[in-house]
């Protein structure tokens, strides 16, 4: 049961490559609970915490699995607060749980709807790795009739700029790949820099693609507004100090972490929200003080 | 429906509060032919909204309550122009109510036509429906209600607004000089410059300044065409059957004002305030300018409400845009443009300085400066528009040129590759105009009929574009004598008037001269004469001598070349008189270099020119060679020499050869 | 049916001869034009007749949409709006007793999360819901009334003896802020001319009157007196949803300046004056107004400088990291905390209206 939670996850993430890891592992969850025959909530629970360690070690971005998992987890645990008895709590959660899958779902366009405006006529952006959000807003922006130009940094090690790039040019969005080191050469002009995130932390900060914290850094310096798109299911809860304070897993794949970590690429690094100008969710336009009040409205 | 409710509005008012405007739709004049063909002038488009509108607007924001609207040509499209526009709707708070007269054909008809109909009991605010300003008219009719307290016979306020004698918003015809009473603020004296028999002379009656205790004398006033006018008005326009225009009320007041017992007043507006009157091409193209450049504020595009219509983005660099307009990625649109809404621009073009109207389509490669592209136009690719005016629905055929105050009236196809610098019209009309394509028409106006309107302001157009920088003809040779005192050891800075005041004399004499068939020995004589008087050096005399004989061509016109040989044959004797030697010869060929810096037409008759003063042996091969090797290191007399190449050519193989004879 | 459309008219009318009014610069300061947006709002609720929230929310909200659009630069005008909007919301919540639970109206991760519908349609009749709201309205109203007031009962908090205070431009919230605090102490006070636009010397003027020690200088003394300066205390024309400012051009320069010497900057902002409208960039429409360029050259001078291009730009962005402390009639906030504010001032569906 909890090995076919990793393929079917694995599957959608194969098949599906519009589809972000969290909601993968959503949409994974919720197959899981269909299908699932537990009879008292705790048996449930204890499959769930199963089935979400097997997703999360496998070799796919685990950031984004950890949050929407937690999400989903809540969700569970307040559906089953509003009714007494467990198959009327079962059914109530499979279609609650569609609502909430469809709410997710069209977060991205929400994202991309509210962001777009701020990429006006004629500016330059520069963004890093591939992000799907960011994809999508600036092809928003196009279809409204907006020249821009886009600077995408090759983002090693997996160079998934190259594939930006290429999502970038097939909606006729002109976009040049620049080396990473060249951020710092590219940024003096550009406009603004726009970024994905795989996480939200508590303290507005986000973990990113390596090298997201270079280039906010750079930004900072040159004064230029550095905005984060993601979508809410996004936000974790943990409160990073400082780039080792992470999690482990969330820095390095599955497969790398039984091996010497020092001689490791991190996949993953922290940017502190003192960096970042706004966050661009579903929820609206926050500022990075904003956070951490949603994740406390939801946790508390 | 608005009559009830402005009567409505009055009930809760006390009537004299009532502020009411009359707006004459018509400016009776033919300055806009062929847009005024089948369009009123007052529905001319000016940045993208016609010119009513912003009148309208301008009325209703400073504070009038109603307004009549005068219409006599074109009645149907005004009426239903203001049918379909905000103006009609009851919520306005300006209530409009348009009066009909065919017949009209001045503005003193149609004063005379309100007065019959007796539509009008007090004060009122007489403007054109070509106005555009944002001044506060309340304040204005305010001091001239309390003028007519003291001043029982006040008929009208006239309003002035400060601008320079060479402001660029001031056209000629409207370059006046006025006399006011400090104290009362009447007008004592009003001259036209233009149409004064002299403009440079001015002649203030002795008795205006010795009676009053300080007087001011204006030259920097512009006339904004808005008056203010009390209800006497009418009647001294129906008693005095002469009176045509504004300007002749004003005359015939001034000089009848004890049997008219009437009298005038000015009113200067604040610098802040803006006020103007599109009564030409010259003003249009001003206050288009005066617009984008926002001293119209707040009647600028992006702050326009019009029902129906989008709004504007102001951006940078002065440019505005209309959503939704699609620019193509390489297209670049700058420096106080407008573009409006569904208007489209291709790939590689170029729009400059311009006002491009709605759903237009401009093609690849265009090249749009200093023009006015009106609604639904197409520019197909290649095209050069420079300078022009392009009516509604016309289409530019792919490569045509259209430069120098090209004029093309509403609904023309210029043909593929045409040039063209002329009016245009797309209906053959009751004259024979020549043809030029399918719908297209060169317009001819006849010089005769109304040569000072027309022939005026066509020349205004080209002057103002072509020249920009010459911006008063009067001064015009200005630059050119700095440039001249720069350029050499000349020494002459401190009399640069006195030389400037020489050649303008030498100017007039010659031109007297050839007009009245004078003898060239007198003409020399004068010239010495007001040498001596200005107290010119010779070598300047030779300059400037030979340069007022190669300017006195009219230069806008084609038959320049063969104007300026006439002359040249003419005035062959001074040169003679004054070119004997090298020293001066150089000093000829400097005026020629000038002259040909300054007079694109000039510069085809170069070689011609320098192989007649050749051949009369005025001037020797040295120095002309030596004047052509100067030349070439100057990189602006580029085209100089590229004109002067062949003669020099053929003037050095010339010499050769009669080196090899000679050996 | 024309019974339905004749009250509408009528008060479409009063609303246009507002926006002609406001052009005509009949009204000073944002305070008078948000009392009179809020008497034209009441006077929609007074005269409609509506059967349910959702009419009369409708309709302010066409007429709130029309003031916005017509004076783009008050944004007090669209907050009123939506601030009548979230009044009715709340009027129509206590109404409806049967939803005791108070709904928290902004998006969030819990709602989510409980997937609840938040598609409230304000559909159900409540008689008593124009009177209610009427009733909410004028305590509103007397909010704005004594909001400057409010603000300047908390001048002795942050003004003290022989500081040296710098403002700029005319405000009227400045003003009585610096009388009340001049009524317990002494203190100094330099103003800041803001030429063209910025009429410092008349606020110099009118404190000048009331016995403070004033100094009027130069936009170009700014940096230079800076190093002395204790406090810099300055309106703003509108604080936008990120804590940054759209206040007079000049304000960035003070605000710099003020960071460069580490001198705190206080701005006074009545809690109508917070937007939820963020900066996109420079450009953006309507954040800036250029009126015309008489400050900066004279008309009659045209001629001779007509290559000379002449910007009047009214406004200045103040990002929000040089702002310390906004002083609004509830308390001091920091410029982060703005979003919250924001969230319990105007309802997020009627961000956009």
């Amino acid at each position: 049961m909890d090995i076919e939670a990793g393929e079917i996850f694995c599957k959608i993430l194969q098949e599906e490559h519009d589809v972000s890891a969290g909601i993968a592992a959503i949409r994974t969850l919720l197959n899981f609970l269909e299908k699932d025959d537990s009879k008292t909530m705790q048996e449930l629970d204890n499959k769930l915490s199963k089935a979400i360690a097997v997703m999360r070690k496998t070799d796919h971005p685990v950031t984004s699995v950890a949050s929407a998992t937690e999400l989903f987890q809540r969700f569970i645990t307040l559906t089953s607060l509003d009714t007494p008895s467990f198959d009327d709590c079962k059914k109530s959660m499979l279609k609650r749980g569609k609502l909430f899958l469809n709410k997710l779902n069209e977060s991205r366009d929400k994202v991309a709807k509210t962001a777009a405006p701020f990429i006006v006529d004629g500016c330059k952006i520069l963004t890093h790795s591939k992000s799907r959000v960011v994809l999508q807003t600036m092809k928003e922006a196009a279809k409204a009739n907006k020249r821009f130009t886009v600077y995408v940094t090759y983002s090693s090690p997996d160079e998934s700029g190259k594939l930006m790039c290429a999502e970038l040019e097939a909606a006729n969005i002109p976009c040049t790949l620049i080396l990473d080191s060249a951020m710092g050469y590219v940024l003096e002009q550009v406009d603004m820099v726009m970024v994905g995130a795989e996480g939200v932390v508590e303290s507005g900060g986000i973990i990113n693609k390596v090298g997201s914290y270079s280039m906010a850094i750079c930004a900072k310096e040159l004064k230029k507004p550095f905005y984060v798109l993601t979508e809410s299911f996004k936000f974790v809860r943990i409160y990073p100090l400082n780039q080792q304070n992470l999690p482990k897993e969330f820095k390095y794949s599955a497969s790398k972490l039984q091996k010497d970590l020092s001689k490791e690429h991190p996949m993953v690094d922290y940017t502190p929200p003192a960096y970042i100008t706004l966050l661009f969710t579903d929820l609206g336009i926050l500022t990075p003080s904003a956070v951490s009040d949603e994740l406390i409205k939801l946790y508390l | 429906m608005s009559r009830n409710k402005s009567s409505k509005d009055l009930d809760s008012l006390t009537k004299e509060d009532v502020v009411q405007a009359v707006v004459v739709a018509d400016n009776f004049s033919d300055a806009f032919v062929p847009m005024t063909n089948d369009t009123p002038s007052c529905l001319l488009p000016l940045v993208n909204n016609c010119l009513l509108d912003h009148t309208l607007e301008w009325l209703s924001n400073s504070g009038v309550q109603e307004a009549f609207l005068f219409c006599s040509r074109h009645v149907e499209k005004v009426k239903e122009h203001i049918k379909n526009s905000k103006w009609n709707s009851d919520t306005n708070p300006l209530s409009l109510n348009i009066i009909v007269s065919e017949t009209c054909l001045s503005l003193g008809d149609a004063m005379r036509d309100l007065d019959a109909k007796g539509l009008i009991r007090g004060d009122f605010i007489l403007v054109m429906g070509d106005s555009v300003a944002n001044v506060n008219l309340l304040p204005i009719l305010e001091k001239h209600r309390k003028l007519q307290k003291t001043d029982k016979g006040l008929a009208m306020t006239v309003v002035y607004k400060y601008a320079g004698p060479s402001h660029s918003g001031r056209a000629p015809q409207d370059d006046v000089l006025v006399a006011v009473d400090k104290k009362t603020s009447k007008i004592l004296f009003h001259q036209n410059r233009a149409a004064s028999s002299d403009p440079k002379k001015v002649h203030i009656p002795m008795e205006i300044i010795l009676e009053r205790p300080s007087v001011d004398i204006y030259n920097d006033m512009l006339d904004t065409h808005i008056s203010i006018c009390s209800v006497s008005v009418l009647p001294l326009f129906s008693d005095n059957f002469d009176f045509q225009t504004r300007y002749d009320f004003i005359k015939g007041i001034l000089m009848n004002e004890e049997i008219l017992a009437s009298s005038l007043a000015a009113y200067c507006i604040s610098d802040r305030e803006y006020a103007a009157s599109v009564d030409s091409w010259h003003m249009y193209k001003n206050v288009t300018q005066n617009m984008i450049h926002r001293w119209t504020f707040p009647l600028v595009p992006d702050m326009l409400d019009i029902e129906g219509e989008k709004a504007y983005q102001y951006l940078r660099g002065n440019v505005y845009k209309q959503h939704p307009v699609t620019l193509s990625r390489s297209s670049i649109v700058e420096d106080d443009s407008v573009i409006g809404g569904g208007s489209k621009v291709g790939e590689d073009s170029t729009i400059q300085r311009s006002v491009i109207g709605r759903n237009c389509q401009i093609g690849k490669g265009v090249k749009i400066e200093d023009s006015f592209i009106w609604d639904g136009c197409i520019v197909e690719d290649n095209c050069s528009i420079q300078r022009s005016v392009v009516g509604n629905n016309c289409t530019v055929g792919r490569g045509a040129v259209l430069s120098q105050g090209c004029i093309l009236g509403q609904g023309v196809y210029c043909p593929p590759g045409y040039q063209c610098n002329q009016r245009l019209q797309s209906t053959a009309g009751d004259e024979d105009f020549e043809k030029i394509g399918e719908s297209a028409y060169i317009v001819q106006l006849d010089d005769d009929d109304s040569d000072s309107e027309d022939g005026g302001t066509k020349q205004i157009w080209n002057e103002l574009f072509s020249n920009e920088n010459f911006v008063d003809d009067v001064d015009g040779d200005s630059d050119v004598s700095s440039e001249m005192s720069d350029d050499s050891a000349r020494s002459v800075s401190p009399v640069l008037d006195d030389t400037k005041l020489f050649f303008n004399e030498v100017v007039d004499s010659l031109k007297r001269g050839f007009e009245d068939k004078l003898h060239c020995d007198n003409l020399i004589l004068e010239i010495n004469s007001s040498r001596y008087a200005y107290n010119v050096s010779m070598r300047e005399v030779n300059l400037l001598v030979v340069k007022a004989i190669l300017s006195l061509p009219k230069s806008e016109t084609d038959s320049y070349l063969s104007q300026l040989w006439q002359l040249l044959t003419y005035f062959m004797p001074i040169l003679k008189n004054y070119i004997k030697n090298p020293v001066a010869q150089s000093d000829c060929l400097q005026a020629l270099k000038e002259v040909g810096l300054a007079e694109k037409a000039f510069l085809s008759g170069v070689p011609k020119l320098l192989n007649v003063l050749y051949d009369q042996d005025i001037l020797s091969e040295e120095v002309i060679l030596k004047w052509f090797s100067d030349l070439k290191a100057e990189p602006e007399t580029k085209d100089l020499c590229r004109v002067a190449d062949p003669f020099i050519k053929w003037l050095k193989e010339a010499e050769e050869e009669s080196e090899s004879e000679s050996d | 049916m024309m019974k339905l459309e004749n009250p509408k008219v009528q008060v479409q009318q009063s609303f246009l001869r507002f926006v002609s009014d406001v052009k005509q610069g009949k009204y000073h300061g944002s305070l008078e034009v948000t009392r009179k947006t809020v008497d034209l709002l009441k006077s929609l609720i007074v005269d409609g007749e509506f059967t349910n929230a959702q009419g009369m929310m409708s309709t302010i909200r066409t007429h709130g949409s029309f003031l916005h659009k017509s004076l783009p630069h008050y944004a007090s005008v669209g907050n009123m709006a939506r601030r009548v909007l979230k009044i009715v919301r709340e009027e129509y919540a206590v109404g409806r007793k049967n939803k005791s639970e108070e709904m928290d109206p902004q998006e969030s991760l819990h709602k989510i999360v409980t997937s609840v519908d938040s598609g409230e349609d304000y559909s159900s009749p409540l008689p008593d819901l124009k009177l209610s709201v009427l009733d909410h309205i004028s305590e509103f109203e007397m909010e704005l009334e004594t909001s400057i007031d409010n603000i300047a009962q908390q001048a002795q908090e942050h003004i003290h003896s022989n500081e040296l205070i710098l403002t700029l431009g005319t405000s009227k919230v400045v003003e009585s802020f610096l009388r009340k605090a001049a009524a317990h102490r002494k203190f100094d006070v330099i103003v800041v001319d803001c030429g063209p636009l910025g009429k410092g010397h008349e606020l110099a003027v009118s404190l000048a009157k009331s016995k403070i020690n004033t100094t009027v200088i130069g936009d170009n003394a700014i940096f230079g007196i800076m190093s002395r300066v204790n406090k810099v205390i300055i309106g703003t024309h509108t604080v936008m949803a990120n804590g940054g400012l759209r206040a007079l051009s000049s304000c960035h320069t003070v605000a710099l300046a003020a960071k460069h010497c580490s001198v705190p900057v206080m701005v006074l902002a009545p809690l109508y004056k917070l937007t939820p409208q963020y900066l996109c960039s420079y450009d953006q429409d309507a954040f800036n107004s250029y009126v015309a360029p008489d400050g900066v050259l004279d008309f009659s001078d045209h001629s001779t400088l007509s290559q000379i291009k002449r910007y009047c730009p009214v406004f200045d962005y103040v990002p929000p990291e040089l702002v310390t402390l906004f002083i609004s009639n509830t308390g001091g906030h920091a410029p982060s905390y703005v979003y919250r504010l924001l969230s319990e001032l105007y309802h997020p569906d009627d961000y956009e209206i």
